[in-house]
């Protein structure tokens, strides 16, 4: 999607410095025409002169210019540059008005990124890549973002992995609350609609601290589509794939009743049957989806605004069903066999075992501008998830859930920010969490009530080339855990508090080089599954226990990141360091135990100090004849301190090669733009034997492509095609646990168009 | 910004967050629900052999009531029987978690007989067990005869398999609900 962001220039003045007749300066004002925030941080570049600027918080700067043509671009991230040419003979005094490319975005994006202390091209996956991921599940469009890899139970069941870290060490933030229900076990992936999607960002650093003390990896930001614009606009979106057949469509409809009130209504449906590897069909691997939005805002007045969202994710997905298995003898004879058995057919029928899982989600915000210069904003958020796991069980004519969980979570936020002399930002908070947990069923994770108090403060300061943030998150938790114990209550109180803090440092090199280092501390209280959990999982065939002694993880962590852009060439380079000291992880247990099923592995929750160290890069380069090769290279490296082992799944190194070609116009087409994907993957080495029941896999290299063009008399149809896995290569992949049963998927095309009416 | 809207919005929202409370449901953690248990539970499982000639009964028991994981087997007996004997056996799978509601899951299993079956497996023990019972294709396994040779040491394996769509007649495939070694003598 192009954004829809219109930079203006506010009472904008072309001055000459009478004498020398070839030095003008132009003071302007960068504003966002939507929300008339002003856009700070945006980079504004003189190519005749080559000398560039950046604009200050409240969005002014000042660029020299010469006599004569000046080629001016403007960069703002979250919208494609802006190339102006202005040319100058004498000193005007006008006003400019500038129509940015077409672009829809909403304000929260802006917001987010402006507190950036460094804009990164690589974190963040914009419309065009969402709309050619629309078919998968939303953790894995954010495998696009440098250093982020998803951690799978099959296909759908995903969540996303930063630099290593996962759970509760990586937050996401959907519709601006932090996503509850995810953080548990791997099984637990993201409930979340890529369909209502409009940009995914990567947040790091200071920032994280304004949502979460804990997120140790960083934060993920999924935000959604809103339009902000003044006539009706209604979309239909589909999509199929060839892979179990999917089908996926979605539709909106966004209309501002009066000037200040806008709503937005958003559905989809999907449905896939069995999954294929390249030589099999995957039993039981299909899945469907029901999603609804609804989205109001209201601009009270000119200082006042309300934003209102609702919205449901529904899924029930088929889980491939040799992988419930009984004992180690079962998991070593499947691991063993070449291929599946028994292979599966398609059919769209999903079976036992299965997920059924209701997310929903209530938000209302309430934005007030006492002065230009502070500002208020409070939330209330709720998130109701009801998940229902079906086993296989002895009766086929079961049909009550064998683990029935509802989580509830109710969160109050509230939070001030000040300018101060357009230098200085300051964001403080405070916020309180309940959550409830209740389960029916089988025992995984007890009954719980949990409440938390936050205080957050923010500082940012912007001086010449520098810039500096500073952040900390102040945490109080109480949790009250129920366990039952031969059908009595048992009580387990617990109580964590701490404190975390990040702080930056931004310098402008030159203008082509820019240069950030980041440190931190940060602690994670142990999660409730941690601490509790207690016997059999299925699909790892494999005893789990929890650790009622496990203390805070406490995680110290420096990054550098260097930036380097001139003409045509791009580069990024992210180097960072993680000691976590306390680092909670399953750990395997000898010898097996003897069960009445026979040998169990058994698995046991304990802490270690471990090393995280790792590069994330990305290399582009523009080429001749409308060519852009790119280059992204991932590399991490982690160490159990005390142990001297390796830590297992730990996403081995990834490199990325890709080469896109793209056209403004070809015959009827527009913007159209063509990708081919070599995704290269090694193998795990850092592995210490014995420590799994399988070695991780060999390496496997992956080509995908992807086109997507629109046509010049329906400049409002989009249509998009791609295809993962075009060679049909037989892998597994170390980061999916059924990589113990099967393959992963074969080829996959996908086909759809996006129409905007 | 004037103190009657102020008002007006801390009423709505508390409405509104009101509302919520009653949606999200008031359900307090600490209030032990109906059902807490693993219904594919077993703990229990009672070989009864009679002996065809003399008519003596003996019983033999795995046990393990806290089920998978946590304290170890509270009872694993050795089965002891005599040379060159012919015995009957009635297989009972149970669930005895809770002492108050003993749960009989042969019954289940004969219900879903197409779906389960029941290997006996001696290695190094002189016996020969053959399964009387079927689902109406294939052996089902919860009664057979056991007739023992001369004397021996050694063990018997018995695996109970849930095989849904899977079943021929065979043990290998499926999933392993039981798979339990007893320690025999023949003497």
């Amino acid at each position: 999607m192009k954004s829809h962001l219109i930079i203006l220039f506010l009472g904008l003045s072309l001055l000459s410095n009478h004498g020398f007749g070839q030095n003008f300066v132009l003071n302007g004002q960068l504003q966002d025409s939507l929300s008339k925030e002003p856009l700070a941080f945006a980079s504004i570049y003189n190519a005749t002169l080559k000398t560039g600027t950046q604009s200050s918080i409240d969005g002014t700067f000042r660029l020299p210019l010469v006599l004569g043509a000046n080629q001016i671009h403007i960069n703002h991230v979250g919208c494609d540059t802006k190339y102006i040419i202005l040319n100058i003979r004498h000193s005007i005094d006008t006003l400019i008005k500038m129509a940015h490319h077409q672009h829809e975005l909403d304000n929260v994006t802006i917001t987010a990124d402006k507190n950036k202390l460094m804009s990164m091209e690589n974190n963040s996956v914009k419309k065009d890549d969402i709309m050619l991921s629309l078919a998968k599940p939303i953790a894995l469009v954010m495998d696009n973002l440098a250093g982020v890899n998803s951690l799978k139970t099959g296909y759908t069941i995903a969540k996303p992995m930063i630099q290593g870290m996962h759970g509760s060490r990586v937050g996401v933030l959907n519709q601006g609350l932090k996503q509850e229900g995810q953080q548990w076990g791997q099984d637990h992936g993201l409930e979340i609609d890529p369909f209502n999607t409009a940009q995914i960002m990567l947040i790091k650093g200071a920032e994280t601290l304004r949502y979460t003390g804990d997120a140790i990896g960083g934060l993920v930001l999924v935000e959604q589509i809103y339009n902000n614009t003044d006539s009706l606009t209604r979309t239909l979106t589909s999509a199929l794939s060839s892979n179990g057949q999917q089908g996926h469509i979605g539709a909106s409809v966004e209309k501002k009743i009066t000037k200040n009130l806008g709503c937005r209504l958003q559905a989809s449906l999907k449905k896939s049957g069995n999954l294929n590897t390249p030589t099999y069909f995957l039993p039981n691997t299909g899945f469907e989806e029901q999603n609804a939005n609804f989205e109001v805002r209201w601009k009270k007045s000119k200082h006042s605004q309300f934003e209102f969202s609702s919205s449901i994710f529904n899924t029930k997905v088929g889980i491939l069903a040799t992988s419930h298995i009984g004992n180690l003898s079962d998991l070593i004879k499947i691991i063993n066999q070449d291929t599946l058995y028994p292979k599966g057919n398609f059919t769209y029928q999903i079976n036992k075992p299965n997920q059924n899982i209701t997310h929903s989600l209530f938000k209302i915000k309430w934005k007030y501008e006492v002065s230009t210069s502070l500002s208020f904003e409070a939330t209330y958020g709720m998130q109701l998830n009801r998940r229902k796991e079906y086993d296989i069980t002895r009766l086929s004519t079961t049909n009550t859930p064998s683990l029935f969980f509802s989580l509830n979570t109710q969160n109050l936020d509230f939070m001030l920010s000040k300018k101060i002399h357009h230098s200085f930002l300051i964001k403080t908070g405070i916020s309180a969490n309940y959550q409830t947990n209740i389960y029916t069923g089988r025992f995984f994770i007890p009954n719980y009530s949990k409440t938390e108090l936050h205080h957050f403060s923010l500082l940012r300061y912007k001086k010449d080339r520098n810039e500096f943030e500073f952040g900390y998150h102040y945490t109080s938790i109480k949790l009250l855990a129920y366990k039952w114990v031969n059908a009595t209550t048992v009580l387990h109180p617990f109580h964590f508090d701490g404190f975390s803090w990040q702080g930056g440092w931004h310098y402008k090199i030159s203008h082509d080089w820019q240069a950030a280092i980041q440190i931190g501390k940060v602690w994670r209280n142990p999660n409730i599954n941690e601490q509790f959990s207690e016997g059999l999982h299925h699909g790892a065939a494999a005893i789990e226990y929890g650790n009622l002694h496990l203390k805070s993880e406490k995680a110290l962590s420096i990054s550098g990141l260097l930036k380097y852009r001139h003409n045509k060439t791009l580069l990024e380079i992210e180097f960072y360091g993680k000691q976590i000291n306390n680092y909670i992880y399953l750990k395997p247990k000898f010898p097996p135990e003897l069960t009445i099923r026979g040998a169990f592995p058994a698995f046991e929750y304990v802490q270690t100090n471990a090393l995280f160290t790792g590069i994330d890069l990305l290399v582009e380069q523009v080429l001749p004849y409308n060519f852009l090769v790119s280059e992204k290279l991932s590399i991490l490296n982690v160490y159990d301190k005390s142990d001297i082992t390796f830590i297992n799944n730990i996403p081995p190194y990834t490199f990325n090669h890709s080469i896109s070609y793209k056209l403004s116009k070809l015959k009827k087409l527009s913007n159209t733009s063509l990708r081919l994907t070599a995704q290269h993957v090694l193998k795990q080495t850092r592995y210490t034997d014995g420590t799994d029941y399988l070695a991780p896999p060999n390496g496997y290299v992956l080509i995908n492509a992807s086109f997507i063009t629109n046509f010049l008399r329906y400049k409002n149809l989009h249509v998009f095609l791609s295809a993962d896995n075009i060679l049909n290569t037989r892998y597994r992949n170390y980061l999916n646990r059924f990589r113990y049963f099967s393959d992963d998927l074969g080829r996959q095309l996908t086909a759809g168009f996006n129409l905007k009416f | 910004m004037n103190k009657q809207f102020l008002l007006k919005t801390l009423t709505y929202l508390s409405c509104f967050a009101a509302i919520a409370y009653a949606i999200s449901g008031c359900t307090d953690p600490s209030i032990l629900p109906v059902q807490t248990n693993d219904k594919e539970l077993i703990t229990t499982i009672k070989i009864d052999l009679s002996d065809t000639l003399t008519g003596k009964k003996l019983n033999y028991f795995f046990r393990d009531l806290d089920g998978i994981g946590g304290k170890a087997p509270s009872q694993w007996d050795t089965i002891t029987l005599e040379d060159s004997s012919y015995y009957r056996m009635n297989l009972k799978i149970l669930n005895e978690s809770n002492a108050n509601a003993v749960e009989d899951i042969t019954q289940e299993i004969y219900v879903e007989r197409a779906n389960h079956i029941i290997c006996y497996t001696p290695l190094t023990v002189n016996a020969i067990i053959n399964r009387t019972d079927t689902d109406g294709t294939y052996p089902l396994g919860l009664a057979a005869t056991w007739k023992t040779g001369s004397n021996s040491l050694g063990e018997i394996t018995i695996t109970l398999k849930h095989q849904p769509g899977l079943k021929n007649g065979g043990c290998n495939a499926g999933e392993t609900d039981i798979e339990i070694k007893f320690w025999t003598v023949i003497k």
